[in-house]
């Protein structure tokens, strides 16, 4: 046991520089967006993370402002990657609506599936419902910096959410085709178009409406 | 300042002289002894002697049009080139000037354990302020190199050229009248460890020769939908690129010959009718280069500092640690000395001229090839998928070694750890030595292969091996993660090697770049199909999705450093070797 605490505080003062996993944070804002439809929202989905190869602690925020309104997810999460292209993550979620606040228990999965699509499901647990959603992207290279971005997220519910206009059932369909270009990997500006529609009794209930408008924003990291 | 024996510095003054004025109508280099080491505009300076003092410390660059701190020996970037003589004793004090722990590594020297300069595992590195001595008997003769074996120092200068005479004229099996070192090397004004980060948060930040949608909709165009869209099938179900050829590329290197850019024009002067040796290291941090000098047929005669049968090609892949000496005897005029990157990003030119102020045109680079089947470990390289006739008759005429070896050695079973540092397997891993590798094949010149490499002397006579291992080379792009049979240098246990055993070595290489594995201490004797003329080698590039083995004598007690020499794949592709 002592051999072993002398070679690794051997290995952390000669090979220090040499550490194969150094501790990281990045933060990308995949979309911050301003989006032509009635209140001119602005719209963001941002994922942040600390960390090293297997484990690390993410932040994700998606939502929108507009006028006074603000609707938000925003997550955060240990993550551990468990196969070659799969993380593992647990957490908790606070989804905001106006004033209104919700949080849930997040089980997800995160990674790059077969055929290079970003993949992101997420099974959200709290006292009035569970809730399954699921995020696909794919990002197809017209040139080496031109880049276009389908994306397509579908949610569903076991049983109404009042606070959050949330109905039971298939409740959102959200599909978005964006076209950025990369000026560096880290600065990238888009237009895009997204389609929104509710279902059920999201839809009826609680009147979200089906919506297809176009955006414009930039994407970026660091 | 370092003292200077004399000896070392008279020879400074005279290379500083030449500095200002090359002639042709005068040996190069004799510094009173004539064994033609040339120096040129702009080349490292060269020390020769029994005794040297080394100062690294860091020093203000300017490759780019912007300044830039490098690390430097003796404040040039290479270091100087030190010429060795074989027999003799050297004494080489190392000063660190530098703020962190330092180390200079001999690449490819017998030496003893202590002497080998790699931190952590043969000694305690160099603290700040400090001077290490090394002293060790010089075993051979060649070209060799040296570097840092520290943090990322190699990528941001601390190497140079090691020419080491043989103990008499004429011991080597060839003949020549001018002698150059060529160092190539990579230089980024992104620090070292902001380039891991990116490549840590998106593998794929400096690849800008990535598949598009205009590529697919051309071979649709080409064979099909049906056919196009199964061409890709295998590499989007691994999620895998077939452009994945160089993790950092000239997006952010500029490619250095001897310390000098492209613009720069490194310049070597000959006389008509001379015989040329031209001494090409691989001083990189990551990158492969392609070498050709248009018009010039090139006599490789050593590899890795070792004489081989002579074999005329025109153009060699150089992995990162290699070394080739080639001769050449130029006609009247001038030639470029042109090495390319493997991924094609970018290049650095020199000019080989029988007259001084002449810059030779460049050839224009070439497009890079895809990776295909083969690279991805299914089969071989002459088709770019499945079995083709012309696959099998490869098999079963020249590469014998495809045939079943009844493996007449045991094999010595190692921990393996499938998981997230494994992505892929290769499935069906050749030898593949007589494959020049992704970007030169069919290009219709004479390139040299490993299946070319037969040593100069016989090793009819050299031991069987008693035992073999194997070694998966693994990885993970998308996370950016390298690791030998999918465990990471931090979690690796040790390997142990027998003193006094033979040992066969072979690596299947699980991942789709090609890895130099560089074994410390030890000669590497490659088999390349012939077992009375093994290669006798000190780094050996292991193709994607091949094997490749050879055999190493165990012959040096003590502790010493296995790893990948990408730098930074080295990280976590690396082992320590233990000899009891």
């Amino acid at each position: 046991m002592k051999k072993l605490l002398i070679s690794t505080m051997l290995a952390a003062s000669l090979f220090a520089e040499m550490n194969d996993d150094p501790l990281r944070a990045t933060l990308l804002a995949d979309r911050l967006e301003w989006q032509a439809t009635d209140g001119d929202p602005v719209a963001w989905d941002v994922a942040a993370y600390a960390g090293y190869d297997i484990d690390k602690i993410y932040f994700y925020s998606e939502g929108a402002v507009q006028s006074d309104e603000t609707e938000s997810e925003n997550e955060l999460l240990y993550s551990r990657a468990v196969t070659p292209f799969w993380d593992l993550q647990g957490g908790l979620e606070m989804d905001t609506a106006g004033s209104e606040r919700k949080v849930w228990g997040v089980l997800a999965i995160q990674g790059l599936a077969p055929y290079f699509i970003d993949t992101r499901i997420r099974l959200k647990i709290s006292d009035e419902a569970v809730g399954v959603n699921f995020d696909f992207e794919y990002e197809a290279l017209l040139t080496q910096r031109l880049i276009l971005t389908p994306r397509i997220e579908m949610e569903a519910y076991s049983d109404d959410v009042p606070a959050l206009g949330i109905g039971s059932g298939f409740s959102l369909l959200a599909m978005g085709l964006r076209l950025r270009y990369e000026f560096v990997r880290e600065f990238a500006p888009y237009v895009g178009v997204e389609y929104l529609n509710g279902f059920g009794d999201t839809k009826k209930v609680y009147g979200m409406k089906e919506d297809t408008r176009f955006v414009a924003g930039v994407r970026f990291w660091f | 300042m370092s003292k200077m024996t004399r000896r070392t510095f008279l020879q400074s003054a005279a290379v500083a002289t030449l500095l200002y004025g090359v002639s042709p109508t005068r040996s190069l280099a004799d510094g009173g002894e004539n064994d033609g080491i040339g120096a040129t505009t702009g080349s490292p300076s060269i020390l020769k002697g029994n005794t040297f003092h080394l100062t690294i410390d860091r020093t203000v660059v300017n490759i780019t049009g912007k300044p830039a701190i490098a690390t430097t020996v003796n404040g040039t970037m290479p270091g100087p080139t030190l010429v060795w003589r074989e027999g003799e004793e050297v004494t080489i004090h190392v000063t660190n000037r530098l703020p962190v722990s330092t180390s200079i590594h001999w690449h490819g020297i017998i030496l003893p354990p202590e002497m080998d300069g790699v931190p952590d595992i043969s000694f305690d590195g160099i603290a700040p302020g400090e001077t290490f001595t090394y002293c060790f008997k010089v075993k051979q003769h060649g070209t060799y190199w040296y570097h840092s074996h520290s943090g990322f120092q190699e990528q941001t200068g601390l190497h140079g050229a090691l020419v080491i005479l043989p103990r008499n004229p004429g011991d080597e099996p060839f003949e020549y009248d001018r002698d150059y070192v060529i160092a190539l090397s990579d230089w980024s004004d992104e620090k070292p460890e902001s380039i891991y980060r990116k490549l840590k948060i998106q593998s794929d930040y400096y690849n800008f020769n990535q598949r598009t949608v205009g590529d697919f909709f051309h071979e649709v165009a080409e064979k099909g939908f049906v056919e196009a869209f199964k061409a890709r099938k295998m590499w989007n179900e691994m999620r895998m690129s077939d452009r994945d050829l160089s993790d950092v590329t000239a997006y952010t290197y500029t490619f250095l010959m001897n310390g000098r850019t492209d613009a720069q024009d490194w310049h070597a002067l000959f006389r008509p009718g001379e015989k040329v040796r031209l001494r090409f290291i691989n001083q990189s941090a990551m990158t492969i280069f392609d070498v050709r000098i248009p018009g010039l047929k090139m006599r490789v005669v050593a590899a890795d500092g070792n004489p081989v049968q002579p074999v005329d090609v025109e153009e060699f892949r150089i992995a990162v640690a290699e070394s080739y000496d080639v001769i050449v005897e130029p006609e009247e005029g001038s030639y470029c000395l042109f090495a390319q990157s493997i991924d094609r990003s970018g290049f650095v030119g020199g000019t080989l001229s029988s007259r001084n102020g002449v810059r030779a045109k460049r050839p224009p680079m070439e497009k890079p090839q895809s990776l295909t089947m083969a690279d991805m470990g299914m089969g071989g390289w002459r088709s770019t998928g499945g079995m083709s006739h012309e696959t099998m008759k490869m098999d079963h005429g020249k590469m014998k070694m495809d045939m079943p070896h009844k493996t007449p050695w045991p094999v010595t079973p190692l921990p393996m750890r499938k998981g997230v540092a494994w992505t892929m397997t290769a499935m069906d891993p050749r030898y593949r030595l007589d494959d020049p590798g992704v970007g030169l094949r069919h290009n219709g010149r004479r390139v040299l292969t490993y299946a070319d490499l037969r040593n100069y002397r016989s090793t009819a006579d050299d031991p069987k091996p008693d035992r073999e291992i194997v070694l998966h080379l693994t990885g993970n792009m998308e996370r950016y993660i390298w690791a030998i049979n999918g465990i990471k240098y931090a979690d690796a246990q040790p390997l142990r090697f027998h003193y006094g055993e033979r040992l066969r070595i072979t690596f299947i290489n699980d991942t789709m770049m090609p890895h130099p594995m560089h074994l410390h201490g030890m000669w590497s004797d490659l088999e390349t199909g012939d077992d009375t003329r093994l290669v006798r080698k000190h780094t050996v590039l292991v193709q994607p999705g091949a094997k490749i083995s050879y055999r190493v004598t165990v012959d040096a007690r003590g502790s010493w450093a296995y790893h990948c020499h990408m730098l930074y794949h080295m990280l976590g592709m690396f082992r320590k070797v233990e000899v009891v």
